[in-house]
């Protein structure tokens, strides 16, 4: 039997006066790779960020590894939580290098009042190579083109030596060699690590790719969830409708 | 020159120096999170505050200490939650600090000329305990800045993925507001209400256009900080001009120049 990583029970989520998701729950064991696939507006994003609490649940909990996430614990479980959004709009001018924004990741795990250890930083060492991103290091971030700063974002999240991952369209921005070379990563990652995951993305061959299991979400609901060969099924009637 | 023999010309130079080194940390924060308007709402309500307190003949400070902590109390949570646009909250905040202020300055009791002097400033007749309230705001200002230099770059860089990596991103954007409020109070006296926040503005965002690091952004804004102001009492001195408007004309000029000669520019242009 394997644990639960993360449960979902009944949730909705809303921004302002508009609820965005209605009463899902769902369980992700650890160690899963999970998809989330729906249209524009199908809620997906929002749940995402509802799980690592920048999203407001407005009804129903959240537990992480069977504790309830709350305002008391949110940030000792957003420092075992990587995050990479899907859109990030920053001034050009801003003054921070790509490997400040890289370390800012590790940030919440040092703690206050102490600067990130020996250890930290050849942790960090060791994710940017991975990424290949040392090149672009001393580099303003805001100087830096979409795909070479998705880059960066997902060296800052993988920084932290995460237990869950939330991927917003990672993939957006990259070119076909770099999809290659981040979903190598995210593979040899999973087989080491076996993180908990879930990705956002539009993307079938990507999900077909990565994916062990697919959630399909509409309008705040999820309308399937299964594993890839059920999904297939699905997307083929889908299509033939 | 002469005057730099003068002990209260000292104390103005002094006065100068603590205010360029507080509005120009302050200002990094101010410029690099693109809050300004909370910043313009800050320095009206302290005014108002301060002009209360010359109403109820109590103190000036304290008064406007107590404003300013009420804009950020109103405005941070409308800030942060974005349930209001910060063109809407900025307005009705400045027009009613500002109705407040014009209200207080008609029912005082005595002549006009010490509300005049909270408007405009007057550095040169600043006293020993504005000195001292101003001292312990730049150490405050300097030891927030370096204990938490980590934890402020990461809210400065983009407050929800501070919030995501788990610092408390939003206490610290209370810190900004509510240290921004007292530097604006503990400045009122010497550069004046209107004028207060150009000397927050200008000299960081003169820093931002020539660098890249934050580190050095804090040196250069507190450095451009303190050569407005001590450029702007001499220019004052030298000139009989009124000391506040002529530190925020000098800082406005760094400002242009930083403008021209932003290494910044050159690159966005390529």
């Amino acid at each position: 039997m394997k644990n639960i990583k993360i449960k979902l029970n009944n949730i909705s989520v809303g921004y302002l006066t508009e609820t965005v998701i209605h009463g899902l729950s769902t369980e992700i064991a650890e160690g899963e790779f999970v998809g989330l696939f729906g249209p524009n507006g199908a809620g997906k994003t929002t749940l995402l960020c509802a799980i690592n609490g920048l999203a407001q649940i407005t009804e129903g909990n959240l537990y992480i590894d069977n504790t309830e996430f709350n305002i008391f614990n949110e940030n000792k479980f957003r420092r075992v939580m990587g995050y990479v959004p899907q859109h990030f709009d920053i001034d050009p001018k801003i003054p921070i290098l790509a490997e400040e924004v890289v370390s800012m990741g590790r940030y919440g795990k040092t703690g206050l009042l102490r600067f990130p250890s020996t250890k930290d930083k050849d942790f960090i060492t060791e994710v940017c190579a991975l990424l290949e991103i040392q090149h672009l290091l001393k580099k303003p971030f805001g100087q830096l083109s979409g795909g070479e700063r998705k880059r960066v974002l997902i060296a800052r999240a993988l920084v932290k030596d995460p237990e869950i991952m939330l991927f917003d369209e990672i993939f957006a921005w990259l070119d076909v060699k770099m999809i290659d070379r981040v979903i190598a990563i995210i593979r040899e990652i999973q087989t080491k690590r076996r993180i908990t995951t879930l990705m956002v993305s539009h993307d079938i061959e990507i999900i077909k790719t990565l994916c062990t299991r697919i959630i399909w979400m509409e309008d705040g609901k999820i309308v399937f969830d299964g594993d890839r060969e059920n999904f297939l099924k699905k997307l083929e009637v889908k299509q033939w409708n | 020159m002469e005057l730099i023999g003068f002990a209260f010309f000292q104390r103005a130079l002094f006065s100068a120096l603590l205010a360029g080194i507080a509005c120009g940390i302050v200002g990094v924060w101010i410029v690099t999170m693109r809050i300004s308007f909370i910043g313009v709402a800050i320095s009206h309500a302290a005014f108002a505050g301060a002009l209360l307190g010359l109403v109820l003949g109590k103190s000036v400070i304290f008064f406007s200490f107590l404003f300013s902590f009420l804009a950020c109390a109103v405005l941070g949570p409308l800030s942060d939650k974005g349930q209001l646009h910060p063109d809407t909250s900025i307005g009705i905040i400045f027009s009613s600090t500002l109705g407040l202020a014009f209200l207080f300055m008609g029912v005082l009791p005595e002549g006009k000329s010490q509300a005049l002097n909270l408007l405009w400033g007057s550095i040169l007749t600043i006293t020993h305990q504005d000195t001292i309230l101003l001292v312990i705001t730049v150490a405050l200002l300097i030891i927030v800045s370096i204990l938490f230099f980590k934890e402020l770059q990461s809210v400065i860089f983009n407050r929800e993925m501070a919030k995501a990596s788990g610092i408390s991103a939003t206490i610290f954007f209370y810190l900004i507001l509510f240290l921004s409020g007292m530097t604006i109070s503990t400045t009122l006296k010497s550069v004046g209400g209107l004028l207060v926040f150009a000397l927050v503005i200008n000299p960081a965002a003169a820093a931002y256009q020539i660098t890249y690091s934050l580190k050095k952004m804090y040196l250069l804004s507190t450095l451009f900080g303190v050569l407005s102001g001590w450029g702007g009492l001499f220019l004052a001195a030298q000139f009989n001009l009124p000391a506040g408007a002529s530190i925020v004309i000098v800082s406005t000029v760094i400002f242009i120049f930083s403008v021209l000669f932003s290494p910044k520019r050159v690159n966005n242009e390529n």
